[in-house]
């Protein structure tokens, strides 16, 4: 074998001009699988490890409250953030913000989304060097978001600065509608200016998660919408997604509560129940000839109720707690029947499910036993009747599931809060498909220029067997098997592809860099969103890239085999007696 | 912009004339008067014209025609003008709100917090909800409510000035000014819970409808986005009972044929 490897060496070597122009072929095919092979690992990483991430994350949990599609907020559930954290595969957990608002300059306003910006988190240098290339900055800095010497940092596109006419240190306004729904206007101060890679990131106009979260109501309790990044997310986003599902399991809702009437006070807790048509007509049932079940009602236990001294048809005040802003949550609910409670939810009081959900949203945040156990006991009597603490959306298979679910989300038939759980595939499905389109594209034109190649390759083969045909007569004279006469021609197809294929890489990798180093306008280029900072991104994969120096050589070598075995079918006669 | 719907329900603000008040205006009572007046008993039937400025942008207008039904909380908004959307329109029914667009010729469900054509009225805004659950008359240190007496164009009117008494309403805080005369909202001014003026609005031109007060006229002030304006014009105002098949997908849908 070792002889025979010498002997293709020096095969080549002695045919060096022609050895050379076709591994400069096969090199420069090399090259341009390598270097596409990187691109388009470049721009995966891009879509997945960026873009994906910024625009959807690679799994994320959707929260709303009752229907309203922008109130982006599930009231006191805050701790599933933690618990997500620690999931297997999970990187990290971003809380998301993004809310629809007029930003309004001097003389002009604009549209723009306001984006909660988590500067308080600790950021790894990577991240914010991740950060700063998605949105490079033309003045300030993200870290000027933290700034406590002006109002409500914030950082503006440029486009966006300049439409509104606002430079650094400006001020400026913003309407947006908060998490209560509630229209509100902020005051700002234009703290530094990005450079949007494309278009879609003219929008976003950024500000702390600190002030983000104060503008809008809400606090350290309520859990936002979530975007997780994840570890080789191409694999792990449906596992934790199901797993996060799973957590989201929806269970019963109650709230403590205080009856009043006059000067009678009963403490008590409340169950919502639901008011559509067969509720109501379930709800008469168990009430007998009351007041319909709708609108702002209640019914008490028959104990409670001459507590209060009330009877049907009576108005009794309802005290559900404290709101965020320090009032005191109270409504005045109708008294549409007596109900006999079942064993342990003695002190349930049921409540319509409209109202109690609305003031179970309101209500500050509380550890306190919320009296879930009554609720629990009432379930044996009324089961599907009772309002839920949430109610979790199935998963969405297709983006065309996630619209039909963003429609269903936004119907007005959700009482409780509502949360979804996605992953990327179904929320990134164009961007997924695009990161395939690339490789699809990349292999079938690397296989096509290898066809030129490889015939290239045979062609020379051939015109090596006839032109060493007594050659071959001599050695199989003097006992070279027909198999070692096959093997010495694969082995010199096989030495010059490994060669060429490693120069290939050598050029791929200059290439690379060379390509790395080009600076691309970002303003109004459509591929800018590939582009990190204006550079292309290149991703060498070592076991990529072995794999590619393989298939060179194994195509090369398949490509000898005919002309390899030609030689090797040779006879000794008539290859001594061959002239050219 | 401000919804002809949106106008009718949250404006269309009177009042008893009956219900007099005292030498001491009470707050609670000029409220439950403003809420009488909100429901009407009978259908009715109106032309809208809304005129919308902004700032460095002009005029846009839109016309509509108007259905209601509050029997069944019902009702559908034809778009008439302009020809670019002529045909599109709004249809509610009972719990359902959904958008009608003549190009794709498709029913859209609308969402609760979303907005409608581009404006700042919201789905939300479209469901009905009592005046006096929404809020109650804001009061002093002293727990004396905010009432006294004001003057708006010269005419005599009370400042009331109320706050939210839920979480989920547009403005927490508002003020405003009811005619001393006839206790009908002449103007009223929307603040944001920092307290923030956001919007003033003004009612002129009161024409009876129903035993109800309309202002046939609105005009609100964006006071963010200084310059912006919205005009609202009600006319042909006809009450009584309407065609049960106007509140239909396939009524609003034939009214882009």
């Amino acid at each position: 074998m070792k002889t025979l490897l010498y002997f293709a060496f020096r095969n080549l070597m002695r045919q060096k001009r022609r050895a050379l122009l076709l591994g400069s072929a096969m090199a420069l095919g090399t090259c341009f699988l390598v270097l596409a092979s990187s691109f388009v690992a470049g721009i995966s990483q891009t879509l997945f490890d960026r873009v994906m991430t910024y625009v959807a994350g690679h799994t994320s949990v959707i929260v709303c409250d009752r229907g309203f599609m922008y109130r982006t907020a599930m009231r006191g559930e805050a701790g599933f953030k933690e618990r997500i954290a620690k999931l297997p595969h999970v990187k990290k957990v971003d809380e998301t913000i993004g809310i629809m608002s007029r930003i309004v300059g001097p003389t002009k306003g604009d549209n723009g989304i306001l984006i909660g910006t988590d500067m308080d988190a600790q950021m790894s240098q990577a991240e914010l060097r991740d950060l700063e290339d998605n949105f490079p900055m033309v003045s300030g800095a993200f870290k000027d978001l933290t700034r406590t010497d002006v109002p409500n940092p914030a950082i503006l596109s440029k486009g966006k600065a300049q439409y509104l006419g606002l430079k650094s240190g400006d001020g400026f306004s913003a309407r947006f509608q908060d998490s209560r729904g509630r229209m509100q206007v902020g005051k700002f101060t234009l703290v530094g200016i990005f450079q949007p890679s494309n278009a879609f990131m003219e929008a976003p106009f950024f500000v702390s998660m600190r002030h983000a979260k104060q503008l809008l109501d809400m606090d350290s309790t309520d859990l936002p919408y979530l975007y997780l990044t994840l570890e080789n997310p191409t694999v792990n986003a449906k596992i934790v997604a199901d797993t996060i599902f799973k957590m989201f399991e929806p269970g019963l809702a109650a709230l403590p509560v205080r009856l009043e009437n006059g000067k009678s006070v009963v403490t008590a807790v409340a169950a919502g129940v639901k008011a559509d048509s067969a509720a109501r007509s379930r709800m008469a049932s168990y009430l007998g000839a009351g007041i319909p079940w709708k609108g702002d009602v209640v019914a008490l236990p028959e104990r409670m109720a001459l507590e209060l001294g009330v009877k049907v048809g009576d108005t009794v005040r309802v005290v559900s707690g404290i709101s965020r802003g320090g009032d005191t949550i109270s409504d005045r609910a109708v008294l549409a029947g007596i109900w006999q409670p079942p064993a342990g939810a003695e002190g349930l009081v049921l409540w319509e499910e409209d109202a109690f959900q609305s003031s179970r949203s309101f209500r500050r945040s509380q550890s306190l036993d919320s009296g879930l156990a009554q609720a629990k006991a009432a379930s044996s009597l009324l089961d599907t009747l009772l309002s839920p603490n949430w109610v979790r959306m199935n998963r969405a298979l297709t983006t065309d599931d996630v619209r039909d679910q963003m429609r269903q989300i936004g119907a007005r038939s959700w009482k409780a809060p509502v949360v979804a759980v996605r992953t990327m595939y179904e929320t990134g499905e164009q961007i997924i498909k695009l990161a395939d389109a690339l490789n699809l594209i990349t292999l079938v034109a690397v296989l096509i220029l290898f066809l030129v190649v490889l015939t290239g390759v045979v062609n020379a083969l051939r015109m090596t067997v006839r032109e060493r045909t007594r050659e071959i007569g001599t050695l199989r004279s003097l006992g070279m098997q027909a198999s070692q006469v096959r093997t010495l021609f694969l082995m010199e197809a096989g030495l010059l592809s490994f060669l060429s294929a490693l120069a290939g890489t050598a050029l791929a990798l200059a290439a690379m860099f060379g390509l790395s180093q080009l600076t691309f306008p970002i303003e109004g280029n459509p591929l800018s969103m590939l582009l990190v900072r204006g550079h292309l991104v290149f991703v060498p994969e070592v076991l990529a890239t072995l794999g590619q120096i393989l298939l060179v050589i194994a195509m090369a070598v398949v490509a000898a085999w005919n002309p390899a075995s030609q030689a090797a079918k040779l006879s000794p006669a008539n290859a001594l007696r061959h002239h050219e | 912009m401000i919804h002809p719907t949106k106008s009718l329900h949250a404006s269309a603000v009177l009042v008893l004339a009956t219900c007099a008040l005292g030498a001491d205006p009470d707050g609670a009572k000029i409220l439950k008067a403003l809420e009488a007046n909100e429901t009407l008993s009978a259908d009715i039937h109106s032309k809208v014209a809304i005129t919308e400025n902004r700032a460095g942008q002009g005029a846009k207008s839109l016309k509509c025609e108007y259905f209601r039904r509050d029997s069944d909380k019902s009702f559908v908004i034809a778009i008439t003008a302009p020809e670019s959307d002529r045909g599109n329109g709004y249809l509610r029914q009972g719990e359902h709100f959904w958008m009608y667009r003549r190009n794709t010729r498709t029913f859209q469900h609308v969402n609760r917090d979303e907005s409608i054509g581009g404006s700042d009225a919201k789905g939300q805004d479209f469901e009905s909800r009592p005046l006096s659950q929404m809020y109650a008359p804001a009061k002093d240190a002293q727990g004396k409510e905010l009432v006294r007496a004001d003057t708006v164009g010269g005419v005599p009117c009370w400042k009331l000035e109320v706050r939210a008494i839920v979480s989920d309403v547009d403005y927490p805080k508002k003020s405003m000014w009811v005619r001393q005369s006839d206790l009908l909202l002449a103007k009223d001014q929307s603040f944001s819970s920092q307290g923030t003026l956001m919007r003033t609005g003004y009612y002129t031109k009161y024409q009876l409808v129903a035993q109800r007060q309309v202002p046939m006229r609105q005009v609100h002030v964006d006071e963010v986005e200084k310059g912006n304006r919205t005009l609202v014009d009600l006319s042909e105002i006809k009450v009584g009972k309407l065609d049960p098949t106007i509140f239909s997908k396939a009524w609003l849908e034939s009214q882009s044929k």
